[in-house]
């Protein structure tokens, strides 16, 4: 059989392929450069990890670490709870203004970052918390809360009810039904929230700027003015760093509950 | 023992209580206070004094400066990148959309990638590529495109390709929802009466896939026209987009009152933008297709 | 052999498919597959789901590409040809109806695309709504349209482009029952009319059955039997057949002797039956019986003539017009008769009289 070659079919993919590469071709620079022993000089010229040695043990980079690890942790770990709250409410019971609770609920999403981050500061300058740690907790949280709402109602649609019924018929009073069976099974879509949250937490820089002091400065700030001031590799390294962690979550999500969850949240599953 | 009986009568409202005080409390009530924070009187060198004036908003409104150089310009910038963004997102949704198991998942990993990683390291990673020695001089000059670097940084180019970059996700996610709901027998049905595959995608594909690119535009407009990280990554003030301008105004030249009246014209402008970017496209497409 | 070239030869027109096979992965889907349908003939691809027929129609669509074999349409060898470069009107399961045309645009796209007149386009789709009662509907949408209604506009679409051949993929399997046999009536009398070259894929039975000029029943990728559908349900050439249409009752069992016209058969459990002889059926021959259960008259007297056996009901299942008894013998083997619902009526734990005519049942090779 003759196999004519499709024109069409070409350019049509190697237009795809031409766009995906230049997505991920950022990304591909950063972890090049972080090896590069001629840092931003290229081609590569040899592999070295003097550029993480440098980053990781830079003191600015590690307490923004740890600053970014426990806002993250503590804005997720909340919202993930409101989440649960949210979802059984917005999914199980019906309500006039139920669909406008969900939008209010999803709003955060819509406000531009500068706007939320100066709100915020304004009004808490105002109860007398300007800055730091709590105002920082407190808009991520806020920033952060329609992720959790999001994964957990799509697992809690998918809920099949008679679970719950059998239980009860057995004995189970409502709250133990709601440990011992509604939880476990919605796990899935409470994991995806706290990782989607997490991440969100943990990456975001446009909120974080109107509301940290120099003793609070998350990653993604000292990153920045690394950038900005110094500008050599192990910014690189750092961002690579950062790329590898967001790969195992990556590989780690998709073992745990599977990438399509993770990717599609707020998105019909695709068969 | 009336509160537990109004808990057991009124579930719904009992969980929502403390998510939904939060979020009132502490993004609603901003917002509303940044209103009236607008009406404020700034003072130099100073906080701002309560006051009920429009100093704020006539110092951007009737500037004309202000009005071409920050709105009209962030709403060019924006307007463009989502124009440009769609264009260049529709390739790869389409082929993801067409493919199937291991392929898709990797695909679709690829290219939603850069959500997982933040903002910052992706706009350092542009900023590696242009500049002076960076990789696209360097490339450019080697193949002989350019006779000398052409400059990135700093530059509006640089801007748009980042912003760009950055929606492209965004717009990916919201046509690879309508494309992947596409029932693939529509396009068989209509190769099966005599048109080809690019007729198939011209008058089938595509017609079915515009709820899911008015979507898209919605968020990349709107994420664009308030972009505020990578003009000031890459453009210092030179390039006053409206979202750096708040930026600036509030955090480095203190003019809070100033800041909250910029944002508030941010909202209404993007809030009409929007609508009647929504009933145009409605009245053009959605009530022909009645979709 | 010469009356099969002279089929192929003769009618060019219809479709003709000749050792046709598909392959996905490992798995063989379609197996070597040759079947010819006449021009004007209305022919069924009956089988159970997996079967591999949907499989074939979708290469002669041209959705799929077949490894072997080659697919004539109208006299012109398409195996190579691009779907849209065929003349063929499909009817999917689905309809397919695209949600943003109007009936009038869904119809008139292919005419369009083939360049034709506004005017001609008008008269054509008028003609086509005509013909499958929708006129008056050109400018609703799908959504708003019936089951029924929907189903016909695909058909509409299909007959607007004129084409050499009609597939149709079980199209009328989302239509509830009364809807359905109504549809099959108009569909037949619309083939009549037209002069249509149909091949049908379906599981159904009755619709092939009762609609086909002939049957191609089709198990695992391969053709098992192709006649008109009298001699697949009469003359199953395989057990798959036999069982797969109708009801059925397989006996195994051994030809004793035979004497003139009639064969002595003695099943595994020991009874004896006289069946009609069949050439190639010789003494000593392991052959299985099949008889179908309407074909076992029940009767509280024992009736005289051959073969007949007292038995006690086990279960009776009533289905309306007909009732099915599953009657035990006294060897403890288990036959179904079904029997009109008329005056004579039996309840399980009676006795009964089963008696069948030699003339009706037949044999059937053993599988292998």
């Amino acid at each position: 059989m003759r196999q004519k070659f499709d024109v069409g079919k070409f350019i049509f993919s190697l237009v795809t392929f031409m766009i995906i590469f230049a997505l991920i071709f950022p990304i591909l620079v950063l972890i090049v450069v972080s090896f590069n022993p001629k840092g931003f000089l290229l081609p590569p010229s040899g592999l070295t990890f003097r550029w993480y040695h440098q980053a990781l043990t830079y003191k600015d980079f590690i307490s923004g670490m740890y600053v970014s690890f426990v806002i993250a942790l503590v804005s997720s770990g909340i919202a993930t709870v409101l989440g649960v709250l949210i979802s059984l409410s917005l999914v199980r019971y019906r309500f006039k203004g139920r669909n406008l609770l969900n939008t209010f609920f999803m709003s955060p999403l819509t406000v531009p970052a500068a706007i939320m981050g100066l709100g915020i500061y304004i009004f808490l300058a105002k109860l007398g918390m300007a800055k730091g740690v709590f105002p920082l907790i407190i808009g991520h949280m806020i920033l952060i809360m329609p992720f959790p709402i999001m994964a957990i109602s799509a697992s809690l649609r998918n809920f099949d009810r008679s679970l719950e019924e059998a239980a009860m018929n057995v004995g189970a009073g409502p709250l133990r039904t709601f440990f011992s069976i509604t939880l476990p099974i919605i796990k899935t879509g409470i994991l995806a929230g706290v990782i989607i949250s997490f991440i969100n937490s943990w990456n975001n820089f446009a909120l974080s700027i109107f509301l940290s002091t120099p003793r609070w400065i998350p990653l993604p700030m000292q990153l920045y003015s690394y950038i900005k001031f110094e500008y050599d590799p192990s910014g690189a390294a750092l961002s690579a760093c950062l790329i590898f962690l967001s790969g195992v979550v990556i590989i780690l999500s998709d073992r745990l509950i599977g990438l399509d969850v993770v990717m599609g949240i707020g998105s019909k599953k695709n068969s | 023992m009336k509160i537990r009986n109004w808990i057991f009568r009124n579930p719904p409202l009992f969980l929502l209580l403390p998510g939904a005080l939060l979020l009132a409390s502490f993004l609603v009530i901003p917002v509303g206070w940044m209103i009236r924070v607008s009406f404020y009187q700034n003072l130099p060198g100073s906080y701002m004094k309560a006051a009920w004036i429009l100093d704020n908003y006539k110092k951007f409104l009737g500037d004309l400066w202000y009005l071409r150089n920050v709105l009209y310009f962030s709403f060019k910038i924006a307007a463009f990148t989502t124009f440009l963004t769609i264009l260049l997102a529709y390739p790869p949704s389409l082929y993801i959309a067409k493919s199937r198991g291991r392929k898709k998942q990797v695909l679709l990993t690829m290219t939603l990638s850069p959500l997982l990683i933040g903002m910052v390291c992706l706009i350092f990673g542009w900023i590696v590529i242009f500049r002076g020695q960076g990789l696209l001089n360097q490339v450019a000059l080697w193949a002989g495109l350019i006779s000398e670097p052409v400059k990135y940084l700093y530059s509006l180019k640089g801007i748009i390709i980042c912003l760009v970059y950055i929606s492209i996700p965004f717009a990916i996610l919201n046509l690879l929802d309508s494309l992947g709901r596409l029932d693939p027998s529509l396009e068989e049905a209509a190769m099966n009466v005599g048109a080809n595959r690019w007729q198939s995608f011209r008058h089938i594909t595509f017609p079915l896939s515009t709820p899911g690119m008015f979507a898209g535009s919605l968020v990349v407009f709107a994420l664009n026209f308030s972009a505020f990280a990578v003009p000031l990554m890459l453009g210092g003030e030179r390039f006053p987009m409206m979202g750096l301008v708040i930026y600036i105004q509030s955090m480095e030249l203190n003019n809070i009152p100033f800041a909250a009246a910029i944002s508030m014209i941010l909202l209404v402008s993007s809030m009409i933008i929007l609508f009647l970017y929504s009933k145009a496209i409605h009245r053009h497409f959605f009530r022909r297709m009645g979709l | 052999m010469r009356s099969m070239m002279e089929e192929y030869g003769e009618d060019k027109r219809g479709i003709s498919l000749k050792n046709v096979t598909k392959r996905f992965g490992h798995l063989v889907v379609v197996d070597s597959v040759s079947f010819h349908v006449k021009e004007g003939a209305f022919m069924s691809l009956l089988g159970p789901s997996g079967c591999g027929k949907t499989t074939t129609l979708r290469m002669i669509a041209g959705f799929l590409k077949p490894e072997r074999g080659t697919i004539n349409i109208g006299g012109v060898d398409v195996t190579h040809l691009p779907p849209f470069k065929r003349n063929v009107g499909l009817v999917f399961q689905s309809y397919a109806l695209w949600p943003h045309m109007t009936v009038f645009e869904n119809i008139s796209f292919g005419l369009k695309l083939d360049k034709i007149k506004p005017k001609a386009i008008k008269k054509k789709v008028g003609d086509v709504l005509s013909l499958t009662n929708l006129s008056g509907m050109e400018n609703r949408y799908p959504r708003e349209l019936s089951g029924g209604q929907q189903q016909r506009v695909a058909l509409a679409r299909a007959l607007a482009l004129d084409p050499a051949v009609f597939l149709l993929d079980e199209p009328l399997s989302n239509l509830d029952r009364k809807l359905r046999v109504y549809m099959r009536v108009e569909l037949k009398q619309l083939q009549k009319k037209l002069g249509m070259t149909i091949l049908y894929v379906t599981h159904d039975q009755e619709e092939a059955l009762s609609m086909s000029d002939r049957v191609a029943i089709m198990n695992k990728g391969r053709i098992i039997q192709v006649g008109t559908p009298d001699e697949i349900y009469e003359n199953p050439q395989s057990m798959f057949t036999a069982d797969f249409v109708g009801n059925i009752n397989m006996i195994e069992g051994v030809i004793l002797e035979i004497s003139g016209r009639l064969a002595t058969f003695k099943t595994r459990d020991g009874f004896l039956l006289k069946v009609s002889l069949e050439k190639g059926m010789k003494p000593g021959a392991r052959v299985n019986v099949a008889i179908r259960p309407e074909k076992l008259s029940v009767s509280r007297q024992p009736p005289e003539g051959e073969n007949v056996f007292p038995g006690t009901v086990k279960f009776v299942d009533y289905f309306g017009s007909l009732i099915k008894y599953f009657v035990e013998l006294e060897t403890g083997f288990q036959l179904m008769a079904e029997n009109q619902n008329l005056d004579a009526r039996f309840n399980a734990g009676e006795k009964v009289y089963l008696k069948l005519e030699p003339g009706h049942c037949y044999f059937i090779e053993p599988e292998a």
